[in-house]
């Protein structure tokens, strides 16, 4: 199946379908909601029923085509045959979805964002067998190596009641979709109130309409932050509103914690490694557990998880497509 | 090790001095003896004292080959590219080696140990060797830290002072007494065993480790000052030096040190200066100027800089350009540390000192007021220097700050506005953006000289707009590096002089050129000229400066004679 970098965005000429497109198009799958994946509309757009929601709140509407996970629709390609397609559950955020494309004997698996450890907010991984992968490379090195979730979980924990416990406010960092309603959830799990920012309150509000979390979550009301950990948006660490709160933690829960740098990043006071992405070994595993022989690296340390691919005999290399910051 | 790792992880966390100063504080009393001198050097990001010379030259093919061997599963292709991508090689060394079930935590002395052994092994092999058995059988912390002290870049934001206020926190000592202590001896890990036995009073002055310089201020023309007790001295044209001399003594031969601005050690760029200091009879550490000088008078920076920057020079140099110190003040005298004494005593101190041939006195002047200060610095000027040191007699010396006891008169030097000819690419942080320039005046026929180099004075924000403008502008590529420009971009710059260079078409070259501002508002047509250049460079007095000019110029130094 070919498989193209187009400045729209990742293209499959085959079936005329684009992946994640970066500019309108006629038809493309949406992997997840995500603003570097999430970032154009197309004419009709096929995505999972969340990333529906969450596309109809950020882009806007169009025709949209929900597919629940593991329930395989057909596309016609221009050449008159028929592909089926499958979206199945990446394990990255709420509604995020890995693409299976079954076209004329061949298999093709794009991973959108994908991790293979567990989350408290979002179905797990599920890795079909394929003949060609197109996987993202966000933590492509093998410097990046995650601790076990469960450790990093209490990590969580530890920091929110140690902060309480002197008097200051926890400030946990962590993106609207995904990490915030995780970090929340974890929280409200050991009995710790949470505070939301807008962004992420609104986002949490998704996710119960989706059946993803019972417990009501407190919306930010400036000077009733005392007593609770406050979940914001990385964009929003130079916020007035946090300027306001003088005794504060500031925890930056991500990937990148591993990397010393990320104080300064992200002005953060602590740093905690519990990624939404794949790590080194698990960007590994997922491309043995689908078999496949071709594999094609996007996003982040593609060209050195396709060297490294490839001196382990795999016919991989680097797709280079345009795309905006990372989530 | 493993303790001196996790405070290095709790300072990266800590963004306020006042808790980095007490993690450290609080640390350093779980040392023993042995362990606290070396890991408070090791806070200091270097693996040995200050006054201690050795270094560890240990390079970065040497640790990528020790790496390679231990991440003998990952493709060198990888390794590198993680390294690349770190920007940290004691990080990157750190994070590969989690999880490989390797975790030897040697002690901190057992480290030192290791990185002594490293510094006193010559040849690359040898190093190579020592660096193979030592990382990797290390805990992935310590690891970090033990890479990070090879490479020097600790990361910790823990500056000398607030070593000092934690030695001092730690032991309950006045952190004035640290600081003169740290001074004296040159090894904070020294200090702060001494600090814990209450010892401070015998840290005994180490001579050929660099103490900070006095940095002066500056003087408007006009303001008034305490006139009674200020000294005028002309502000030479030569650099800035460091002296340290210990004389000969039965059973030993006398050793001389001159260290520049940057601390660095600059004895073998002036071997004679270093002959004539050593017959000084008294052990010394002072300040001073080193000038490029001959037959009593002193020779434009210019033919100075011509001995700068050389590990040795010879003996035909030296002929050519000969060299002389200008001593203006004392820190150390006969083994005791004096700058907290007033200038007025100081002085005292280097005037009843037998000067051998070739070492010069500073002339000091007392100005009345500041009629009669307009007339020395007139004088300097006529001298060829760049104005005038005013220097409060009651004042001591603060080595490294920005005390009230020194004040620069300087000349305002004029500017030029100048066309950019030709643009490269900057280094470091400035890599790919276009941030070094050429730039040329007019010349009587019209056509463009260039004159000078910067590299410069510009926002970060300018330097992106003018690296758009330049790659608009471009119409040559040289070495896929140098690009001629059209001439379009003006600027102000100014300079600390003018020297007659043959590397630029104009016949002269700006000293210390930088960038005072883009001129959007100048058209092209309107840039200095050639014509102007050669006013400037009569009125600057350079490299031609007619005899009687020269003659008058060495004033200073011969009036001390």
């Amino acid at each position: 199946m070919r498989v193209e970098a187009r400045p729209e965005g990742l293209h499959l000429p085959d079936l005329d379908l684009f992946l994640d497109p970066a500019a309108r198009v006629t038809r493309a799958v949406l992997s997840h909601g995500h603003a570097d994946h999430a970032r154009a509309l197309a004419g009709t757009v096929h995505a999972t029923p969340e990333t529906v929601a969450i596309a109809r709140l950020r882009l806007g509407d169009t025709s949209y085509v929900p597919h629940a996970y593991g329930e395989p629709f057909e596309l016609t390609a221009p050449s008159g045959t028929v592909a089926r397609l499958t979206l199945l559950p990446s394990g990255h955020v709420l509604g995020s979805a890995m693409v299976l494309v079954e076209h004329r004997d061949e298999r093709l698996l794009y991973t959108g964002d994908v991790k293979l450890h567990r989350s408290r907010t979002c179905a797990p991984a599920e890795v079909a067998a394929a003949d060609v992968l197109v996987t993202e490379a966000t933590f492509g090195l093998p410097v990046f190596r995650f601790p076990p979730v469960v450790d990093l979980e209490a990590r969580i924990v530890d920091e929110a009641r140690t902060a309480l416990d002197s008097g200051e406010i926890p400030v946990f960092l962590g993106y609207a979709l995904g990490k915030g309603p995780e970090i929340a959830r974890i929280l409200q799990d050991a009995d710790i109130p949470v505070m939301l920012h807008g962004a992420v309150h609104r986002m949490v509000e998704v996710y119960r309409s989706f059946g993803v979390g019972d417990r009501d979550a407190t919306a930010y009301e400036r000077g009733k932050v005392d007593g609770y950990a406050l979940i914001v948006p990385p964009s929003a660490r130079t916020h007035p509103m946090l300027r306001a709160i003088r005794q504060k933690r500031v925890i930056a829960v991500t990937g990148w914690a591993l990397l010393d740098a990320s104080y300064d990043r992200y002005g953060a006071d602590v740093l905690i490694p519990l990624s939404d992405h794949a790590d080194w070994d698990e960007l590994h595993e997922l491309v043995a557990r689908t078999g496949a022989r071709r594999v094609l690296t996007t996003h982040g340390f593609a060209e050195p998880l396709a060297h490294a691919l490839s001196a382990q005999g795999h016919d991989a290399s680097a797709l280079h497509l345009l795309h905006g910051d990372e989530e | 090790m493993k303790d001196f790792a996790a405070l290095c992880a709790a300072l990266r966390a800590t963004r306020a001095t006042s808790r980095k100063v007490e993690l450290v504080a609080s640390y350093l009393p779980t040392l023993d003896d042995a362990s606290l001198p070396i890991a408070t050097r090791f806070l200091t990001g270097r693996p040995f004292a200050a006054r201690d010379e050795r270094t560890l030259s240990v390079g970065w093919a040497s640790l990528l080959r020790t790496a390679t061997a231990m991440f003998a599963d990952l493709d060198p292709e990888i390794l590198r590219a993680s390294f690349r991508a770190i920007g940290d090689m004691g990080e990157t060394f750190g994070l590969l080696q989690r999880g490989r079930a390797r975790a030897a935590t040697p002690s901190v002395v057992e480290v030192g140990d290791a990185l002594e052994r490293l510094a006193a092994a010559r040849k690359a092999a040898d190093k190579q060797r020592l660096l193979d058995g030592l990382l990797p059988g290390l805990d992935p912390s310590v690891l970090k830290e033990t890479v990070k002290l090879i490479v020097g870049a600790q990361r910790i934001g823990l500056s000398a002072l607030l070593l000092e206020q934690a030695i001092a926190r730690a032991s309950d000592l006045p952190l004035d007494d640290v600081k003169r202590a740290t001074l004296l001896c040159g090894d904070l890990g020294e200090v702060a065993l001494r600090a814990r036995h209450g010892a401070l009073g015998g840290a005994a002055l180490a001579l050929f480790h660099p103490l900070g310089f006095q940095l002066a201020g500056t003087y408007t023309a006009g303001d008034a000052l305490p006139w009674e007790r200020i000294l005028a001295e002309e502000k030479l044209d030569g650099i800035r030096g460091q002296a340290h001399v210990a004389p000969a003594y039965p059973g030993a031969t006398a050793r001389v040190a001159l260290f520049s601005r940057s601390l660095d050690d600059v004895t073998g760029a002036f071997p004679e200066i270093a002959e004539r200091l050593a017959r000084l009879p008294i052990s010394l550490v002072a300040d001073g100027e080193i000038l490029a000088f001959a037959a009593g008078r002193a020779l434009p920076f210019a033919r100075l800089q011509r001995r700068l920057g050389r590990k040795k020079v010879d003996e035909e140099l030296i002929r050519e350009v000969p060299s002389t110190f200008v001593l203006y003040d004392v820190l150390a005298w006969n083994g005791v540390l004096v700058i907290d004494r007033p200038l007025r005593e100081r002085r005292a101190l280097l005037e009843s000192l037998p000067l051998p041939d070739g070492v010069l006195l500073s002339a000091a002047t007392r100005p009345r007021d500041a009629d009669d200060l307009e007339k020395l610095f007139e004088r300097a000027l006529a001298n060829g220097n760049e104005g005038l040191m005013l220097k409060d007699e009651l004042q001591p010396y603060t080595p490294g700050k920005r005390g009230r006891g020194w004040l620069k008169y300087k000349k305002a030097r004029a500017t030029l506005d100048v066309v950019v000819t030709a643009v490269e690419p900057g280094h470091g942080r400035r890599a790919g953006l276009l941030s070094d320039v050429t730039f040329a005046v007019r010349a009587a026929d019209g056509s463009l000289r260039n004159i000078g180099k910067a590299y410069s004075g510009l926002s970060d924000t300018e330097i992106l707009e003018t690296t758009k403008t330049f790659r608009r502008l471009t119409e040559t590529i040289y070495g896929g590096r140098v690009r001629a420009v059209r001439p379009e971009v003006v600027l102000e710059v100014a300079f600390d002089g003018i020297q007659r260079s043959a590397r630029h078409k104009s016949g002269f070259a700006l000293r210390f050129p930088r960038i005072v501002r883009l001129r959007p508002d100048k058209p092209v047509a309107e840039i200095d000229t050639l014509e102007r250049v050669v006013e400037l460079y009569a009125l600057l007095a350079g490299d031609d400066t007619p005899p009687e000019a020269a003659a008058t110029r060495a004033a200073d130094a011969s009036d001390a004679e």
